[in-house]
């Protein structure tokens, strides 16, 4: 059923080309907010805490006179999260992990104008990423030094190495999001956007039963220009 | 410029988004019941229990080769059958779960059962693959047959000592033996790694005695042309040991192994690395003589552990047999590590390791046991007739 929208759009988009448009170019910049959303409910002392990471994105677009427009185009996007044990008077089992990936995305949306002086943006489309880098920073008790006081806390701060059993490095996901814009000139304007992707894909491959499933979520803020052609 | 959004456009976005939203693929994100939340009211719950605590909870699973997934298709079914009320059917689950895990690679594994029908019932992978190993060789042996033949003085007591292990205590007898052989050699034997424990905390004064008269020899005594550790039929112990023991013979801090334990749910949810490491106790000499390591199919855990320790001391050389292989740390289910021991579905209890170990060579020898560099192996016609080949090839090499 997705993928008949998509083609619905696709078609809709076919028949705008006909009429006169506009080609613009973005580079957008900001942080991201990514959550881990999975189940470790079995282990009340653990919790996963949402992340902060980079977000940069180089975008081409079309815009048709009816407002409807495509754009497509690179991003990297930093997906964060931590884990934290909550009971510290047992022992520290911490870490935060950042997992680098590089999208590519495919979106739709509209434009128009607020109050006949702020321009908008709405999309919606599809991503692919691949997970091509990490880092894990965090501490553990260390069972195996009892040097006094026990137990030392073993502190690390490396980078992620993939264990191509377990890790899922390619993920799919749809995203939406909203820009808004002042042009300043005829030809180039700052904006402001908002961007929310879900992750449709497992973060892990399908290597045991019973695999309680993990999901990005990220919403990411940016600033940026565009630029028309 | 200004655009007008028709209402065939913005009926077509509201549909495409719906649809979207709709479509979603993502997978059941129900958290897993822990193991001992289930009820256990049927074989099929407690098979589903221990199955999923092994899942989560065991450590072994990036070394270990038997296909969890494969067992539970092929034996989930079995235990559906099976009638939790009808003795000769807990009687079978015993068989089955005996069964499903004697391929497993933790040789500290042992699962006990509380059912009343299984009562002090209890499977342990390695001991059953380990069922014709060279015998344990009792204090006795040491103290009573080798004693007199080899030493010229020496030493020797045992205590109760009691420990609290898997949040259970157990009381055993730890003894202890030192002494000098060919006026040169210095030797300690002890049956458990509880030596600490016993002096500081259980303030045993026969214990003491030794321990100091072999520090009196190490340190302050005549020369020492070598030292004999027997580690045979050593089974194990706390690791406060590490320390306390092979932290006399270094001066500096040392790596001698590294320990990961779980971190997730996923059976391959580890933490990274963290370094293993023996502290010079205060008071340490550096040791220039060489040390002997005697090992046995009886020399387990924390005593393979301070093997695999001494060893990376330069001039030390193990003699006597390959290890047992049990390798993991072990720890009380207390939710302090990430995995390790679990009760399941009323019914039984999985003593499993919390932590795994792999030595400072880069291997993991669970399951494997750690080699000598010389093998010399019991000798059941020796030991009768109370000659020890394999502290005699400790000698000999020390003499050399």
């Amino acid at each position: 059923m997705a993928s008949r929208c998509l083609f619905l759009s696709f078609l809709l988009l076919c028949r705008g080309m006909l009429a006169h448009g506009q080609t613009w170019l973005t580079f957008q910049v900001g942080p991201g907010w990514n959550t881990l959303q999975t189940n470790i409910d079995n282990r009340p002392q653990q919790v996963y805490r949402h992340g902060t990471g980079l977000y940069a994105k180089l975008t081409g677009g079309y815009q048709f006179r009816s407002g409807l427009l495509i754009e497509t185009g690179p991003s990297l996007l930093q997906k964060s999260y931590a884990l934290i044990h909550t009971d510290t008077s047992l022992s520290v089992l911490d870490q935060y992990t950042r997992n680098d990936y590089v999208q590519w995305e495919l979106n739709i949306g509209f434009a128009n104008t607020l109050f006949k002086k702020i321009g908008y943006r709405a999309f919606v489309g599809a991503y692919r990423a691949y997970w091509f880098g990490g880092r894990i920073k965090g501490a553990f008790s260390n069972i195996f030094n009892t040097a006094a006081p026990f137990p030392q806390t073993f502190s690390y701060d490396q980078k992620y190495e993939f264990d191509s059993h377990r890790d899922q490095r390619w993920e799919w996901g749809w995203h939406y999001g909203l820009e808004l814009n002042i042009p300043v000139k005829d030809c180039c304007s700052p904006f402001i956007g908002v961007r929310v992707y879900e992750s449709e894909e497992d973060q892990q491959n399908p290597y045991q039963l019973g695999l309680v499933p993990r999901y990005n979520h990220t919403v990411a803020l940016s600033f940026g220009l565009q630029t028309k052609l | 410029m200004k655009y007008a959004l028709s209402a065939r456009t913005w009926c077509f976005y509201a549909v495409l988004v719906a649809t979207v939203l709709a479509s979603s693929c993502r997978k059941d994100l129900t958290a897993i019941k822990p193991a001992d939340q289930y009820a256990g009211t049927d074989l099929s719950q407690v098979f589903d229990a221990f199955w999923s605590g092994m899942n989560t909870n065991y450590v072994f699973w990036s070394i270990d080769t038997v296909d969890w997934d494969a067992k539970y298709k092929y034996y989930k079914p079995l235990f559906a059958r099976l009638n939790i009320n009808n003795t000769a059917d807990v009687l079978r689950a015993f068989q089955l779960f005996s069964e499903m895990d004697s391929g497993l690679v933790d040789s500290h594994l042992r699962i006990s059962f509380t059912n009343p029908v299984l009562a002090d019932t209890a499977f342990s992978p390695a001991v059953a693959r380990k069922k014709n190993i060279s015998p344990y060789l009792p204090f006795t042996y040491f103290s009573k047959v080798i004693g007199p033949k080899y030493f010229d003085s020496y030493y020797w007591a045992d205590t109760p000592v009691v420990t609290s292990i898997a949040d259970k205590k157990d009381t055993a007898n730890m003894g202890l033996m030192t002494g000098v052989i060919q006026k040169h050699i210095l030797y300690l034997h002890i049956t458990q790694f509880f030596l600490r424990h016993v002096i500081v905390d259980q303030h045993s004064a026969i214990i003491s005695k030794g321990w100091d008269l072999f520090l009196s020899n190490l340190h302050t005594g005549a020369a020492v042309n070598g030292v004999i550790i027997d580690l045979r039929s050593n089974t194990g112990g706390l690791s406060e040991d590490m320390n306390f023991i092979t932290g006399q013979f270094i001066t500096q801090p040392m790596i001698l192994g590294y320990t990961r334990e779980k971190n997730g749910n996923g059976r391959l949810d580890y933490t990274p690395w963290a370094n293993a490491i023996v502290t010079p106790d205060p008071g340490a000499k550096a040791l220039a003589s060489p040390i002997v390591v005697l090992t046995d199919q009886r020399t387990v855990s924390m005593a393979e552990h301070t093997t695999m320790a001494l060893k990376r001391i330069p001039g030390t050389y193990i003699i006597g047999d390959t290890t047992w292989g049990a390798n993991g740390l072990l720890n009380t289910n207390d939710g302090l590590y990430g995995g390790g021991q679990f009760s399941f579905a009323n019914f039984g209890y999985c003593y499993t390791s919390s932590v795994q170990f792999k030595c400072w060579d880069g291997k993991i020898y669970e399951g494997k046991g750690f080699p000598p560099d010389k093998y010399v192996p019991y000798n059941k016609d020796s030991v009768n007739a109370g000659t020890d080949v394999q502290l005699t090839a400790a000698i000999h090499y020390l003499e050399q």
